[in-house]
């Protein structure tokens, strides 16, 4: 804001005439301009007539007067001639007419049916005909009418359906002149939607809607120049080391004869040198192709636990002479991806973790599905980044010690593939250091790359945690296994013993245990579910007749209680609760500079027993980051003193902060670049007018929830 | 245990001489070293046969004359490059069925596709490794 009005000010000065800037402006604005001169020949009048009537001895004050009279005759000229340039500023102004005329883009208007009823100079020379003639045709008659029989375009041309969208349309394709010819050119198509009449942009009147094009043929030519330039040089690097590599290869085998250890020392060093060129081509060649976006992904859907099954087949004999273990967990998602590429990111990230591991130590890959999308984890034990190098490491040629890439062989592009793949797949990708030992490499991948558009309902998803419900007959069993499934939990029921001893150990994240259960309480099945899985954290509630207070005397592995009867939020906070972090209190953050809002957001979790705190601007929520060091954080866009850019941009700086989980829950639907900006670690965002408090409350409890199994996963290797 | 054992077997297996029946394979390539290490490659680790041309019309004329088992040919040579020289072995009925295994330096993706078009059993990327070549050859072309 103060930016802006600082612009203003400066723009306001600037209208004044140049030079007379600083020194007669503030006499300018203090004299209004007409009559100045009127004023100083009545000034000189009244001198002469003083001097007249009294005689000599008033000269002092003629003069004054004529020096008083040719400054104001000077500010008056100066006025004038201002007003003069302003007035021939004006004269020289372009009119939107003009504009059309000289623009060298092909302009069209359409009326509301898609009908051409206005086209440009520029349109009517890219086409190779009149304008008249352009007129009262279609978008599609008038970009591809011209197209000769050979090359019609198919019945689901973009261009057919396009003029009666009321959404910005554009791409790049053919356009056909009048005489058949075509250049690839770039276009959109955008509505004109009546604002006046709504308010909402959205749903304004259409009118019709611009057409704008332009030839593109030169940056085609530039990249056909940069492709094959590529493949030149790919083509004449390689070659030479085809040679190299085959006849290094061939003498180190020792097929060709023994050779003394010191030429076999010096052989092995020309061969893995000579593989590293290699791999540092192919990489070079890899991001440059990737970056340019000339090869789009191929998006479709895809078993993620496949791909990295073949990752790890395919890494495993390099895993098995570094004496490291692959292990993975078996969790199927689906999610879509182009999976050559995501094979790629999966195998840079195996390979760097068996590079940096120790002999005889363990590299895990984690799958973690969560609201909007999957998490995947590279662990490994190896010597860890150091903090300041945790996103320096995703740079090209950055390696975190400079002896690195001679001795691992590495080409410093590995990772910024990686990135560059992920953020391809609108994902997002950080490395973290382990509580202990060595990095955990995080990616995480939308369910749905794709941006959502606008107006389209959030669609959230059910909750990942598996809670089991353990208890008699009790009529008040399908209630709470209908209220959990409403809440986005999987529901194990059991009734007996067995069955509950059995069930606990399907990978369920919560017990809720009846103290009445057929054969056995729950007094005395607690310790049977312990024994049986010593190693077990899965949090226990127990739901009780009695009173709480008893909780003093119960076994220590009771995580929480709950009433009977029960009261509906009383049990979903409690087994929020637990499922966030074994004795503390999850905490979050919610930065709203709407104060209404704000408790209201504040009271839903309240309810969930989570501890909230409320920052309503941006000096009181990088106060709050810091001392209240909240598990995840609410961040609304506009505050008082910055934005939630300001936010985001500020925690990323504390490393501590960098990853923290982040709901941004926005007035306006932001767009892909702008959420690009706002991504901390996991990251969602909300649209408020989409969304109600109590779906956000779902969103942040399953994010909690996510956000604590990591890091279980993450301190249990 | 069992599976790295059958990994290190794997692995020692380019050092034996595996191939009990001795195949005849024609390389074309105009760079001579790149000839030499492949000829070299294949001769040492599979125990084949191996002739060589230096351009993509002398290597029809060996082609025809010499009914190589299968070809190996580059894709980038002066004169007559690989894809011409594979129309050219297609259009003579002598070397029509021979199976053609291109060997290329270029990996672009637009190169890929015109490749796939050809009707060539596969196609192997430059710099290759020698010892692992007779394999990729034998494993294309169903030679145990």
């Amino acid at each position: 804001m103060g930016e802006q009005r600082r612009q203003t000010a400066v723009s306001a000065e600037s209208k004044i005439a140049p030079g007379a800037r600083g020194f007669v402006a503030p006499l300018v604005s203090a004299i209004p301009g007409p009559g100045l001169t009127m004023a100083a020949v009545l000034l000189l009048c009244a001198a002469f007539a003083v001097r007249l009537v009294t005689g000599a001895g008033f000269d002092v004050l003629l003069l004054g007067a004529i020096a008083v009279a040719s400054i104001a005759l000077a500010v008056d000229l100066l006025l004038r001639f201002r007003a003069a340039r302003r007035a021939a500023n004006q004269s020289e102004e372009t009119r939107p007419s003009d504009l059309l005329d000289s623009v060298a883009d092909g302009i069209c208007s359409l009326d509301r049916n898609g009908l051409v009823s206005f086209a440009n100079p520029a349109a009517a020379r890219l086409l190779g005909a009149p304008a008249t003639m352009l007129t009262g045709k279609s978008v599609h008659d008038l970009l591809h009418g011209s197209a000769p029989e050979a090359r019609q375009c198919p019945a689901e041309c973009p261009l057919r359906t396009a003029a009666g969208r009321q959404k910005v349309t554009g791409g790049e394709d053919n356009i056909y002149r009048a005489d058949g010819s075509c250049f690839p050119s770039e276009y959109t198509l955008t509505p004109i939607l009546d604002q006046g009449w709504v308010q909402n942009r959205d749903q304004g009147r259409f009118s019709g809607s611009v057409l704008s094009f332009r030839d593109i043929s030169q940056r085609y030519a530039l990249d056909r120049l940069k492709d094959e330039f590529i493949s030149t040089v790919s083509h004449e690097l390689r070659t030479p080391l085809t040679s190299i590599r085959g006849a290094l290869g061939l003498l180190s085998s020792g097929m060709l004869g023994e050779v003394n250890d010191k030429a076999a020392n010096l052989l092995r060093i020309a061969l893995t040198n000579s593989d590293r060129l290699v791999r540092l081509i192919n990489d070079i060649l890899d991001l440059e192709r990737i970056q340019s976006g000339r090869e789009p992904l191929a998006f479709r859907t895809v078993q993620l636990a496949d791909v990295v099954r073949q990752a790890i087949d395919g890494m495993t004999p390099m895993a098995d002479a570094a004496g490291v273990k692959l292990i993975h967990d078996a969790i199927q998602t689906e999610i879509a991806a182009d999976p050559d590429r995501l094979l790629q990111v999966l195998t840079n990230l195996l390979s760097n973790a068996v590079k940096f591991s120790p002999p005889n130590s363990t590299v895990s890959v984690m799958l973690r599905p969560g609201l909007t999308g999957v998490t995947l984890s590279v662990i490994d034990h190896g010597r860890g980044i150091p903090a300041d190098k945790l996103e320096a490491v995703f740079g090209r040629f950055q390696q975190v010690d400079a002896s690195d890439s001679r001795q691992k062989g590495g080409s410093g592009l590995g990772l910024a593939i990686c990135r560059t793949i992920v953020l391809q797949h609108s994902g997002s990708i950080w490395a973290e250091r382990n509580p202990v030992r060595g990095s955990t490499f995080r990616v995480f991948l939308p369910y749905h790359p794709e941006p959502l558009e606008a107006g389209e309902p959030l669609a959230l998803e059910p909750g990942q945690g598996t809670v089991l419900l353990a208890g008699a007959g009790d009529e008040s069993r399908p209630r709470i296994a209908t209220l959990l499934a409403r809440h986005g939990y999987k529901v194990l029921e059991t009734s007996t013993v067995e069955e509950t001893l059995t069930a606990a150990h399907q990978g369920v994240q919560a017990i809720l245990l009846d103290t009445s259960l057929d054969g056995m309480n729950g007094w005395q099945i607690l310790p049977l579910l312990r024994r049986l899985d010593p190693e077990a954290r899965t949090p226990v509630v127990l739901l009780s007749v009695d009173e709480p207070e008893t909780l003093a005397q119960t076994p220590v592995e009771v995580a929480g209680w709950v009433q009977k009867p029960l009261a509906e939020d009383r049990l979903l906070g409690e087994l929020a609760r637990v499922l966030c972090g074994p004795g503390e209190k999850a905490r979050i953050l919610i930065v709203e500079d709407d104060h209404d809002l704000a408790g209201i957001i504040g009271e839903v979790f309240s309810r969930d027993s989570i501890e909230v705190e409320l920052a309503h601007s941006l000096d009181q929520a990088l106060q709050s980051c810091l001392r209240f060091k909240p598990h995840l954080l609410v961040l609304d866009i506009g505050l008082p003193d910055g934005d939630g850019f300001n936010v985001v941009d500020w925690l990323r700086q504390h490393e501590s902060l960098a990853r923290l989980p982040l709901v941004v829950y926005s007035g306006s639907t932001l767009s892909q670049a702008e959420r690009r900006q706002l991504t901390l670690g996991p990251t969602h965002f909300l649209t408020k007018t989409r969304v109600q408090p109590q779906q956000l409350e779902a969103l942040v409890l399953t994010m909690l929830r996510s956000s604590r199994q990591n890091e279980e996963v993450a301190s249990a290797d | 245990m069992a599976i790295d054992n059958s990994r290190a077997r794997a692995d020692n297996r380019p050092l034996e001489i595996t191939a009990t029946v001795a195949h005849k394979v024609l390389i074309i390539d105009d760079e001579d070293d790149i000839r030499e290490v492949a000829a070299l490659s294949l001769e040492s680790v599979a125990g084949w046969e191996v002739i060589t041309a230096s351009s993509g019309a002398h290597g029809l004329t060996r082609a025809a004359a010499e009914q190589p088992d299968a070809i190996l040919l580059d894709v980038m040579m002066p004169g007559m490059d690989g894809p011409t020289t594979v129309g050219e072995l297609r259009k003579n009925p002598a070397t029509a069925a021979i199976p053609v295994l291109l060997l290329t330096a270029k990996v672009q993706a637009t190169d890929q596709r015109r490749f796939a078009d050809l009707g060539v059993k596969a196609v192997l990327f430059k710099p290759f490794d020698p010892l692992e070549l007779s394999n990729q050859i034998a494993s294309v072309l169903g030679w145990s």
